[in-house]
């Protein structure tokens, strides 16, 4: 049975008159184990879908199942990571990274708390308060109080979207590290191309206005990962794939994927579709 | 400690500009820019302030007036904070709370604290009572209004972290709104002591025989303007002390304001 399931779901805003659709008829499943990643440009709908998953939203119409059940709400079991840490300034970083446990049981074990901070690389940082830590680090301790709740899907929105590039590839390589060491099964959305593959065991590609899969692609490159990886032809290979969905980028009458050209144009600019 | 003292010693620029302050004022007495009954000089508000302090005006020494005065701005003030902050809270929360308490807390807000006094009387006398419920109205809108403030600015983020963890609506209450609301309940208090002491002297004009706001009006009317000065500045330096108590109680129990 397929950890979570879409089928056929559409969402229209209703508080316009014109009830602009958001997502038109969206199917895909997600399975134990996976990664998949969704990309796609901002005001494409992949919030929405994500926070229908979450429960924040209710879909106009289709099904949307997980482990089997009709979601009807946010629910502990598929943790909702977003782009802001959303930490509690009045709560230590252990307390903090507790907070979701807390809620649920009495009883704390500090010790799994520490070794849970010391798994996302913050040790040194136990009785911190939240603003006296980098965004990056904050990202790590939100990243941390999710996967105490063990969920049985994790679901990131955006989560490194509003860190600088080398704070964002650090914790690319932590989510990499952690599929490895832990039992996870994760939808992450992004709008950056190159990390929606590196991530992803499997990467759709969505399109706007209504929101809709234009590209499924499997990525079969080995595990563990590490960014290294953007730089092999393979890799090369699906992201121009991707972009080429995207309307981003055409194939060169040789069928060859050209390469983007230099100069005047900010690479990243083709990079992120945003 | 040395954070305490952050708070209560006033810096070189305040002491120069209280000090730049009295100077000019000395030196508008000294010169008889305005006659001595309308604007005595700092010396006349000093020996007035030590005589009354001392032997009294019209049998009630200063202490007793200070006492009295402050005795009714904390019960009142108190009385705010305990009805206001749960009764701002209920009112962000429920709907229906909001609108059967919201017409009344609109009507009365404009409404002088003065315009209460023959009410109350008739209603429950001349005795401390009625002065002291006389300052929790008048402070009671202003808390009522910042805490029902601080609860609809909680960020919606704080709410959908708790949610998607697992959190029931009574947990979302407790652990994230008045944590949140810590901060605006400080805020609360720290506004609504200035319009205590503002509602003091209205307090007093029923039929007070002790008190700060009850010396000024006696001193007044005898035109006693040194005691009036002096009276003036032991209520504002006892209105600015309880609001430094605040601000350091705040210190210590919400030390992320101003940083998130």
């Amino acid at each position: 049975m397929p950890v979570l399931e879409f089928r056929d779901v559409h969402l229209h805003f209703e508080r316009r008159s014109t009830r602009p659709a958001v997502l038109g008829g969206v199917d895909f499943r997600v399975d134990r184990g996976e990664i998949v990643t969704i990309l796609g440009p901002s005001g494409c709908g992949k919030t929405s879908l994500l926070r229908i998953a979450a429960g924040f939203l209710t879909a106009t119409s289709g099904q949307v199942l997980f482990k089997g059940d009709v979601v009807k709400g946010p629910s502990a079991q598929r943790v909702l990571v977003f782009q802001q840490p959303g930490l509690y300034p009045w709560l230590s970083l252990r307390k903090n990274v507790a907070f979701g446990y807390r809620l649920q049981h009495r009883q704390v074990d500090w010790r799994r708390i520490d070794e849970m901070l010391e798994l996302v690389g913050l040790g040194d940082h136990h009785d911190a308060a939240p603003y006296e830590l980098s965004g990056g680090q904050q990202q790590r301790a939100a990243l941390a109080r999710a996967l105490l709740m063990q969920p049985k899907l994790l679901l990131m929105d955006e989560p490194f979207g509003a860190l600088d590039a080398l704070t964002r590839q650090r914790m690319q390589e932590l989510l990499l590290r952690l599929r490895e060491q832990l039992d996870l099964t994760v939808v992450f959305i992004t709008h950056d191309v190159e990390e929606a593959i590196l991530l992803g065991d499997r990467v759709l590609t969505m399109g706007a206005s209504p929101g809709h899969f234009l590209l499924e692609q499997q990525v079969a490159l080995p595990r563990p990962r590490n960014k290294a990886i953007t730089l092999t032809p393979a890799f090369q290979a699906l992201r121009g794939e991707a972009l080429e969905a995207l309307g981003r980028l055409t194939p060169s009458d040789s069928g060859q994927w050209p390469v983007v050209p230099q100069g005047d144009q900010d690479p990243e600019s083709v990079e992120a579709v945003g | 400690m040395r954070q305490i003292l952050r708070f209560v010693l006033p810096s070189a620029r305040v002491l120069a500009a209280l000090a730049g302050a009295i100077g000019i004022w000395g030196l508008l007495s000294l010169h008889h820019v305005f006659p001595s009954y309308a604007v005595p000089s700092p010396s006349a508000v000093w020996k007035a302030f030590l005589y009354t302090w001392r032997h009294g005006y019209l049998n009630e020494t200063m202490p007793q007036d200070l006492l009295a005065s402050l005795t009714r701005v904390t019960v009142g003030f108190l009385g705010a904070v305990v009805v206001g902050v749960p009764l701002g809270l209920a009112m962000a929360e429920s709907r229906i709370v909001h609108s059967i308490v919201d017409p009344f807390l609109q009507l009365g807000r404009p409404v002088p604290p003065l315009a209460y006094i023959p009410l109350f009387v008739v209603w429950f006398g001349l005795g401390e009572f009625p002065k002291d419920l006389l300052i929790a109205v008048g402070t009671l809108p202003v808390i009522v209004i910042t805490v029902i403030g601080g609860v609809r600015k909680v960020p919606q983020l704080r709410y959908e972290v708790a949610k998607s963890l697992g959190a029931n609506r009574r947990q979302l209450f407790t652990r994230v709104t008045l944590p949140s609301v810590l901060p605006d309940v400080f805020t609360a208090m720290r506004v609504g002591i200035g319009v205590a002491w503002g509602t003091l002297v209205a307090a007093e004009l029923i039929a007070a025989s002790v008190g700060l706001g009850w010396l000024v009006e006696q001193a007044a009317n005898q035109l006693q303007t040194a005691i009036v000065m002096a009276t003036i500045i032991v209520i504002g330096l006892t209105g600015y002390a309880m609001e430094l108590l605040i601000r350091i109680g705040e210190y210590f129990a919400v030390p992320w304001r101003g940083r998130v």
